[in-house]
């Protein structure tokens, strides 16, 4: 479980994250939306120690991870915690199967062959078998998501933190995504953070949403029941509603 | 209208944090070096980058010195000078100042900017971020190869560079003055002193070390996409000319002393 309480950022003399509080439940696809700059990548770097906030904390299976070293960092949470970029970031000097082996050697301490085989079942997994020896130049943008994913997922991570998996991908890629999503839920057991702006689908693939607003969580809920919900302001949100800019 | 005092204050105390901040990417560094068995296929890659794709370059540059030298040298020499003379002074210019400070602002440009940019370019599209995300170290993986890399190719490149200065600086001298190769050979016997060589090393290595390092720096801290990667390239250009043009003075009054 993780759990974030009162999360404070400011860059220079601008505010971006002021007061969140959210817990992310054991087993459960949580989804934050929210309008774009508002926080939420800073909020997801923060949980994986990329960013340090300026005060709250966060706990990570019971432990304060907040003031970590990076190497502390790296053996309690970064060993169970894999984090899936925007735009992928996968190391583009080196072949798909070097990016996921570079991931997958530092964090577990395999032999050669057990790596190739994670290697072979991640990318199976995403539905890439055929992409080992090529470079990230080489695939198309909804190639590059999946090997993203499959290189986060090598290492078998109990979180996976999604930072806007679909934005920038035709909906056919969209949904594939998104699928992905779910069945790495099932099949790894997997606990999820995602960062989404895809509102329509985001019921299929998420059990609970959290809209950041203002620097806070604003409003929580479950994915079933987004429309039914009374707050104006998640309501305006989530309607597209120019109204709460105001 | 801004405050010039405050203007200068905030440049100074960037330039500070600056340099401040390097040198703790230098001890980083030194402290990765333990590290040297894990990532040594990088570093090994990164040889290949910084010597071999460095070296035409390199030629043309160090040609360009020894033919500019003979020419200087030789027509700034009197009739009652012994032509031999300029066998020993472009051997002493080339490895004493033109041999380790042209190559290394030379290759600032070719080598240090291309760190910046490469990393610079990994920085802004969160490549960076994704290493230390998957508990690599970037320093690890980033700088302490290319340094590594740097304190072996760089000096091999500059003494590689002060041979074709000299030939060239001899071919110059043959067609300026009409001096014979018996004639350039004894210049050259005369004037060599083995700590010559050592400081051409020593200047060398700590040059190749400075444009890497900035090279590094400015590259893993680039911002604002396309335009802040540009940014860093120059910047990292800027500074290590910088530092090597004053070190070069620092490094050769200390040897001056020493020896």
């Amino acid at each position: 479980m993780v759990i974030v309480e009162h999360l404070r950022k400011y860059f220079g003399e601008t505010r971006v994250l002021e007061d969140v509080s959210l817990v992310l439940n054991d087993g459960e696809i949580l989804t934050v939306i929210g309008m774009s700059g508002v926080g939420k990548s800073v909020l997801m770097k923060t949980i994986v120690g990329l960013i340090e906030p300026d005060g709250g904390r966060v706990l990570f299976d019971g432990v304060d991870i907040t003031n970590l070293s990076e190497s502390e960092y790296n053996d309690r949470v970064r060993s169970r915690m894999s984090m899936i970029f925007q735009q992928g970031a996968l190391w583009d000097s080196m072949t798909i199967e070097e990016n996921i082996d570079l991931a997958l050697s530092i964090r577990r301490n395999l032999s050669r062959k057990e790596r190739a085989e994670l290697i072979r079942e991640s990318l199976e997994l995403v539905g890439l078998p055929d992409v080992q020896k090529m470079y990230p130049e080489e695939l198309s943008g909804g190639m590059i998501k999946r090997a993203s994913i499959a290189r986060a997922i090598a290492a078998r991570p109990k979180y996976l933190l999604y930072d806007e998996p679909t934005t920038g991908l035709d909906p056919v890629l969209a949904e594939m995504v998104n699928r992905l999503i779910i069945s790495l839920h099932r099949e790894l057991h997997t606990t999820s953070l995602i960062i989404s702006h895809d509102i329509e689908n985001l019921r299929k693939f998420s059990q609970r949403v959290a809209l950041l607003f203002d620097g806070r969580i604003v409003h929580e809920c479950a994915a079933s029941e987004m429309w039914q919900q009374s707050d104006p302001v998640f309501n305006g949100f989530i309607r597209g509603e120019v109204g709460i800019l105001s | 209208m801004r405050n010039p005092v405050v203007t200068v204050g905030r440049n100074a105390a960037r330039f500070m944090t600056a340099y401040g901040q390097v040198t703790i990417l230098l001890f980083q560094t030194l402290v990765a070096f333990r590290k040297i068995p894990t990532y040594l296929p990088q570093i090994v890659e990164q040889y290949s980058n910084i010597e071999r794709r460095s070296r035409p370059l390199v030629i043309v540059a160090a040609s360009a010195m020894g033919f500019i030298l003979g020419i200087q040298i030789g027509t700034q020499m009197d009739a009652a000078t012994p032509k031999w003379y300029e066998g020993g002074l472009i051997l002493r210019s080339v490895l004493l100042e033109m041999g380790p400070l042209i190559m290394a602002l030379v290759l600032s440009g070719r080598v240090g900017s291309g760190i910046a940019a490469e990393l610079g370019a990994m920085q802004v599209t969160e490549q960076i971020d994704a290493l230390r995300v998957m508990a690599v170290d970037p320093v690890e993986f980033l700088v302490m190869p290319r340094i590594v890399a740097g304190l072996v190719a760089v000096p091999v490149l500059v003494i590689f560079a002060e041979l074709v200065a000299i030939l060239s600086g001899y071919v110059s001298a043959y067609f300026t003055i009409h001096l014979s190769w018996d004639g350039f050979m004894k210049g050259m016997t005369r004037a060599f002193a083995i700590t010559d060589v050592f400081a051409s090393l020593i200047k060398s290595t700590i040059f190749g070390v400075v444009f890497i390092l900035f090279g590094c720096f400015f590259g893993m801290t680039a911002k604002r996409g396309a335009k802040g990667v540009g940014s860093s390239t120059t910047l990292a250009f800027v500074w290590s000319s910088v530092a090597i043009l004053v070190l070069d003075y620092v490094i050769s009054a200390v040897l001056f002393f020493i020896w």
